[in-house]
């Protein structure tokens, strides 16, 4: 029959199609994972513009099933240093002195040199958009100081010192400390128009432990400037994003104070365009739990606590506005994506703006917070 | 004038055939039925009412006789030699002649030793025979009694018609006047009662021969549940399934398969609830077939089944019995073979395969997680080690950062590619468990055992494979084991290989494509017109009641609609019963309180 | 559908997800002309009553039309498939392989009848359905409200613009016209019909509001596959599985499967009917050559999206002004209904 016999033959072509080849199978140990990777600037002469270090993890060092035996940590990744002119041409330098060939599907974290993220990453990350690989979920961090510090920091607590950075990102943004930026959000930040990219900071406390220190502010591309783990608190209180429990000094009086530990609840923006002027009006909503009252005060009494509330919500306002003032005129980043909120919700005024950066230094914003004592801890005095 | 007739009847020509009733109506498989015949004389000619199943026979089935298409002469002792010639001296035929007390008369018994129940011979054809002179006499004096319309097996030769009557102790005795339908019967375990002078026979079916006892089979037990399994009688399948089913409309139908080995097989179906079309197209089928032997029901499987080239099995089979009545009762056929107690069901969808009758047995939320397990089980058997495959070679950024860089650690060491590594391993254990099979029953588990355990650790020491394809393997084997229907599983892990290779050369779009293939070549598949993919793929929400989960009993109200069934309704509403919850049972022990 | 949002968002900004809505209302139109027409030639198809409504001629041309309009989109599906892979998952596998098995395995299904069709399709349907709604709802974790604003974009021709494009996205859903002659209950069809295209444009607009929503307008104006990056973006609670790309992609592949097996069954329906072949399976064989050339032909990605964009608008104006233009000369010309030939079929 006609019918079965093509059918044969469109079988058999498939099939011979199987026998031709893997094209693409290339197992998981004949690849080279790379772990993390740094950038830096380049002082090494002519035509160098990077140094990028990658961190590649060595096969089988890492146990399964955690059973410890006797192997060194430093013995679980190889840290590999190529100057190069460009992004890509890091990458077949690095090619050349590897084995098998790099894979950076597992790759779990960029870090950039301060300085290199002060000329501008617009090429790189150019660079990176392009690449099918790449993970958008790759966490981003800038060094201060050098990045090739970062990645060869072998920190006790973990065996693969990339995760011990990503879990390290990981619960500080699940902890509310650090907003979440990966490099698909940076990416994202970068490419609109109304709003700039943060990038938090590593800092190397000593030369095996990497800590958080503060977040980069960057204009564009290039960073313009930092911000203090306070001012980062602050930052993420605007967004309405605080879980984290941050500790305020309330001063209710002169001989006696409280501390209270405060999470955000949410924050509203209030946008109008009054004669070409964006105003903004900031509401935020706070929670905030008892955590210490001086001798001499009653936590149970209604008075004392709105006295807590009042106190706690003028500090959260003023260091909200003053750390406003800083993007505004320090920095001109506006890192509160107020711009997108523009855009989206006053079209013709967003029109209206030529340019956004200069807008956003001559808006206006008033903060009103609102700080509700829910919680008094075990005691109930 | 009785001597008149039987003058005019034994002055007739020797061979020449006194004219034949119909062939004899067929009775309700009791042990002892009488066969049913070729008519060599006569085409279909059609069943009397009253719901007795004649069906003619085609010439092309049963018909092994290659002489003896004449009928019986008048004189014994030509008979008894035709009948010699036509078994050839066989070393069980047996002859037994004697006379006939009061008409001294000579006659014969014939029959093969080993199919008759010599005690039940003796008493009820022999012993009457040979001492009840008295009442032979007095029979042979009546005139033979008519017929009853639908009457089994009336004799027509007046003498016999009245042995028939009135001394011939037996269920079911019928007359035979031609060679190949005596020889058929002798064939089948029925004694032939010739008598000098006359030009037939009678054939009495008094059978005894050794059989298995009924017993659960191995392959299909349960946890819970009944333990009747189907053993090699025919005869004693069929009172199995008359003793679940009790209903009239249970139709059983016989018909002879097999030129030499003239087997019985049975047709059984509901008759109200079967759809009729879906039964004439498999007694089609089975009429259509011309083969030298049936020794399985697997021969007919073969030849009756729609796709021949898929690995797919289209007809279910099972040694059951409460599993086929299941299946009665949902409207489809059960077919019976003499010689094996396994019996065809169709037709048969694909969902059937993951399905056991403990499903119905237990309540509705266990039977639903279980069957989930083997739904999974299928799954993971099918696509675990491709997609394992898939994932090593072509997709490693799919795996946590930290069980990749060690797993690459544990395959470091080994020289292949993961797809040959995975081809080894599973055609290891497809020979181990092909070998497990004609182990010895005392030696086979621990061996396999053992064998596995030491075969993947040696391997794995060597380096020919990775510790986690070991594991991944293992449970795939494992996984082909819970699916109950042991040919669905063989086709999977037939087709498991296949999938291998396309996840080998194009990781999971190959796998994505050769998926695809498959659920075309499944939905393209037909088990006698059902859709292979029901319910899955036309959709009924009824029928889904009882796929991937099962909902209470109590619901079900409706037989699967995939059958286009003639009585679609189980039970017309649902029949939960809501006892009386409050007996007042509960507080302190002592006289209950009374009832307000 | 991979690439749609971006194209969609590149005309009509913020109002994507409107566009895509207002897009499916010619489909919609088209759709309820057609059913009107097959009701008044039941038991044909387009390419049968062409000829009758529009003149022999005239009709011929227009099955033609239909024709190649139907080839292209099938080449250019494949192709775009071919592309992703290629890029994203399988990159050293050159993208004719890719290409030719899947047309092969397509070319292998296309030759069984209407109901294997209609019982694979069942399968695939929610296996395709779940994981994109799913995926898309995931990703809402990482989406602002604000990129969704405002809602109506800024420019109303912008808007219209991608509508139209949108409209594109829906064309191959008229492949159902030729399946309106073999319908067992045709009073059903209308509604069916409609049930369709209402899924489709939910997950269209659920896709589009997604990306949208995730990326912000800039962003997903640079991205070649938006829904794609969707899924480099979302995470599965508990990461078990990292990145699922190629998972997606697995089933990304059951779909593309799908639409490219209809349009593939139209075409030969199409073919078969033209030229009063036998049955379609005929020439499903020596389609794949042809098939394959037309889909090699754009030599580099943006060639293929300037392509698809041309050829859809060719096949929105067939598809859509087609059937409505029809019925409306059918009426004028008193075509059909009880006037003309009783059904043959």
């Amino acid at each position: 029959m006609p019918h079965r016999r093509s059918r044969r033959v469109a079988l058999l072509l498939t099939l011979i199609l199987f026998l031709t080849g893997c094209w693409d199978r290339r197992e998981l140990e004949e690849r080279s994972n790379v772990l993390v990777a740094g950038v830096d600037v380049c002082d090494e002469g002519e035509g160098c513009e990077m140094v990028v270090t990658r961190q590649i993890a060595i096969p089988g060092q890492i146990p399964l099933g955690g059973e410890r035996s006797g192997t060194r940590q430093a013995d679980t990744v190889v840290v590999m240093r190529t100057p190069a002119a460009n992004a890509a041409d890091s990458l077949a330098r690095a090619q050349a002195d590897l084995n098998w060939k790099i894979h950076i599907g597992h790759n779990r974290m960029i870090v950039l040199s301060e300085a290199f993220a002060r000329r501008g990453v617009a090429q790189y990350f150019d660079y990176l958009r392009r690449l099918p690989e790449l993970r958008r979920l790759l966490w981003l961090a800038v060094a201060e100081g050098r990045a090739e510090d970062v990645l060869k920091a072998r920190p006790a607590l973990e065996d693969v010192p990339a995760l011990y950075l990503a879990s390290m990102l990981d619960d500080a943004i699940k902890g509310g400390r650090l907003p979440q930026v990966n490099v698909g959000d940076f990416m994202i930040k970068t490419s609109n128009r109304g709003e700039e990219a943060v990038v938090p900071i590593l800092r190397m406390a000593g030369p095996d432990q990497p800590e958080l220190a503060g977040l980069a502010v960057f204009c564009g591309s290039r960073m313009v400037g930092k911000l203090t783990p306070e001012e980062t608190a602050t930052f993420q209180e605007l967004q309405g994003r605080r879980k984290g429990g941050e500790q305020l000094e309330v001063t209710l009086s002169p001989k006696q104070n409280a501390t209270v530990s405060v999470y955000g609840r949410g924050a509203v923006y209030r946008l109008q365009w009054v004669q070409g002027q964006v105003r903004v009006q900031i509401a935020l909503e706070l929670e905030s739990e008892l955590i210490r009252l001086s001798p001499g005060q009653t936590g149970s009494d209604l008075r004392t606590l709105e006295l807590i509330e009042r106190g706690a919500a003028k500090m959260v306002e003023e260091r909200g506005a003053a750390l406003i003032r800083k993007l505004q005129h320090e920095f001109g980043a506006d890192i509160l994506s107020v711009g997108e909120r523009v855009r989206a919700y006053l079209p013709g005024a967003w029109a209206a703006i030529p340019d956004w950066p200069a807008a956003f230094a001559g808006a206006k914003f008033s903060i009103d917070a609102q700080v509700s004592v829910r919680r008094t801890g075990m005691s109930m005095d | 004038m009785w001597k008149v007739l039987k003058m005019l009847l034994f002055g007739g020509a020797p061979n020449e055939a006194p004219p034949r009733p119909d062939p004899p109506a067929r009775t309700r498989a009791e042990r002892n039925a009488p066969v049913p015949r070729p008519s060599i004389n006569q085409d279909g000619a059609n069943d009397s009412g009253n719901g007795s199943d004649v069906r003619k026979v085609t010439p092309a089935i049963g018909r092994g006789r290659q002489n003896g298409g004449g009928g019986l002469s008048t004189d014994l002792g030509e008979n008894l030699e035709a009948l010699q010639k036509i078994f050839g001296n066989s070393a069980d035929l047996v002859f037994r002649t004697f006379t006939i007390d009061g008409l001294n008369l000579r006659a014969a018994l014939v029959y093969l030793d080993g199919l008759v129940e010599n005690p039940g011979v003796n008493d009820f054809l022999l012993r009457p025979l040979m001492q009840r002179g008295n009442q032979i006499r007095l029979a042979v004096e009546q005139s033979p009694a008519p017929g009853y319309p639908g009457e089994a097996g009336a004799a027509r030769h007046p003498l016999l018609r009245n042995l028939q009557q009135f001394l011939v102790i037996n269920t079911a005795v019928t007359e035979r006047a031609v060679f190949s339908d005596l020889v058929d019967e002798i064939i089948s375990g029925s004694t032939a009662l010739l008598i000098d002078t006359v030009p037939a026979a009678l054939s009495v079916p008094q059978r005894g021969y050794e059989e298995r006892g009924v017993q659960e089979p191995p392959t299909e037990a349960l946890v819970r549940g009944p333990r009747d399994g189907f053993v090699e009688s025919v005869r004693i399948n069929m009172s199995l399934l008359r003793r679940k089913l009790r209903d009239p409309s249970l139709r059983l139908e016989m018909f002879r398969v097999g030129r030499r080995t003239n087997t019985d097989v049975v047709i059984c179906y509901v008759e109200d609830v079967a759809n009729p079309k879906i039964v004439d197209e498999i007694r089609t089928r089975i009429k259509g077939i011309d083969i030298d032997g049936v020794l399985e029901s697997g021969y007919l499987e073969q030849i009756i089944e729609d796709h021949h080239f898929s690995p797919f099995p289209q007809i279910q089979n099972t040694e059951r019995a409460d599993r086929a009545v299941a299946n009665l009762l949902e409207g489809r056929v059960v077919i019976l073979v003499d010689g094996t107690p396994v019996c065809l069901i169709l037709p048969s969808v694909f969902s059937q395969f993951y399905q056991v009758p403990e499903d119905y047995y237990e309540r509705f939320l266990i039977a639903t997680m279980v069957r989930g397990i083997r739904v999974i089980a299928l799954f993971f058997s099918l696509t675990f080690t491709s997609l394992y495959v898939a994932l090593i070679s072509f997709h490693s950024e799919m795996l946590p950062t930290k069980f990749a860089v060690a797993v690459a650690g544990g395959r470091a060491g080994v020289p292949f590619p993961s797809v040959a590594e995975a081809f080894f391993m599973e055609l290891t254990m497809e020979i181990l468990r092909e070998a497990a099979l004609r182990l010895p029953k005392a030696i086979g588990p621990t061996v396999s055992i053992v064998g596995a355990l030491v075969i993947g650790e040696a391997a794995v020491r060597a380096g020919i494979v990775s510790p986690l394809m070991v594991i991944v393997v293992a449970l795939t084997s494992i996984g082909s084991f819970a699916v109950p229907s042991y040919s669905a599983a063989i086709a999977l892990r037939i087709v498991k290989f296949p999938i291998i290779l396309a996840a080998g050369t194009f990781g999971i779009y190959g796998v994505m494509l050769a998926v695809i293939g498959l659920v075309v070549h499944l939905a393209s598949l037909k088990s006698v017109g059902i859709p292979y993919l029901t319910p899955f793929a036309p959709a009924r929400s009824t029928d889904a009641k009882d796929t991937l989960f099962r909902v209470p009993l109590w619901s079900m109200n409706r037989r699967p609609a995939l059958l286009r069934t003639g009585d679609p309704t189980r039970m017309p509403h649902t029949t939960k019963v809501l006892g009386d919850e409050n007996l007042g049972l509960e507080g302190e022990s002592g006289p209950g309180k009374p009832e307000r | 559908m991979l690439a749609l949002p971006r194209l969609i968002v590149e005309q009509a900004g913020t109002g994507g997800p409107l566009a895509t809505l207002l897009g499916a209302i010619p489909v919609t139109l088209a759709w309820l002309a057609a059913t009107k027409l097959s009701r008044w030639f039941p038991g044909r198809s387009p390419v049968e009553y062409a000829p009758k409504v529009l003149t022999r001629p005239v009709g011929w041309l227009y099955s033609g039309a239909l024709l190649v309009m139907k080839i292209l989109i099938t080449a250019l599906a494949v192709r775009e498939f071919g592309a992703v892979v290629r890029t994203a998952v399988l990159p050293s596998t050159p993208v004719e392989v890719t290409i030719i098995l899947l047309l092969l395995t397509t070319a292998y299904f296309v030759r069984y009848d209407q109901q294997v069709f209609a019982r694979v399709f069942e399968i695939f349907f929610p296996i395709m359905l779940a994981p994109l709604t799913t995926i898309c709802l995931l990703a809402l974790k990482n989406a602002h409200a604000y990129y969704l604003f405002p809602l109506l974009g800024t420019s109303g021709l912008g808007l219209l613009r991608g509508a139209v494009l949108a409209t594109t996205g829906y064309v191959a859903y008229m492949v159902a016209l030729f399946l309106l002659p073999s319908l067992n209950r045709p009073e059903k069809a209308v509604k069916a019909g409609l049930v369709g295209i209402g899924l489709s444009t939910f997950v269209y607009m659920l896709a589009v509001s997604a990306t949208l929503a995730v990326f912000g307008l800039e962003e997903t104006k640079l991205l070649v596959w938006p829904t794609f990056e969707l899924i480099k973006n979302t995470t599965v609670p508990g990461f078990i599985l990292e990145r699922l790309e190629p998972a997606f992609l697995g089933i990304w592949v059951a779909a593309v499967f799908t639409t490219v097996a209809a349009t593939y069954y139209a075409t030969l329906l199409n073919i078969a009917q033209m030229f009063k072949l036998r049955d379609h399976k005929v020439m499903a064989i020596p389609l794949v050559p042809i098939l394959y050339i037309i889909a090699m032909a754009p030599p580099d990605v943006h060639t293929l999206y300037q392509a698809g964009i041309t050829w859809g608008l060719f096949g929105v104006t067939m598809n859509v002004g087609g059937p409505v233009f029809m019925t409306g000369i059918a009426r004028l010309r008193r075509k059909g209904a009880t006037r003309s030939a009783a059904p043959t079929q």
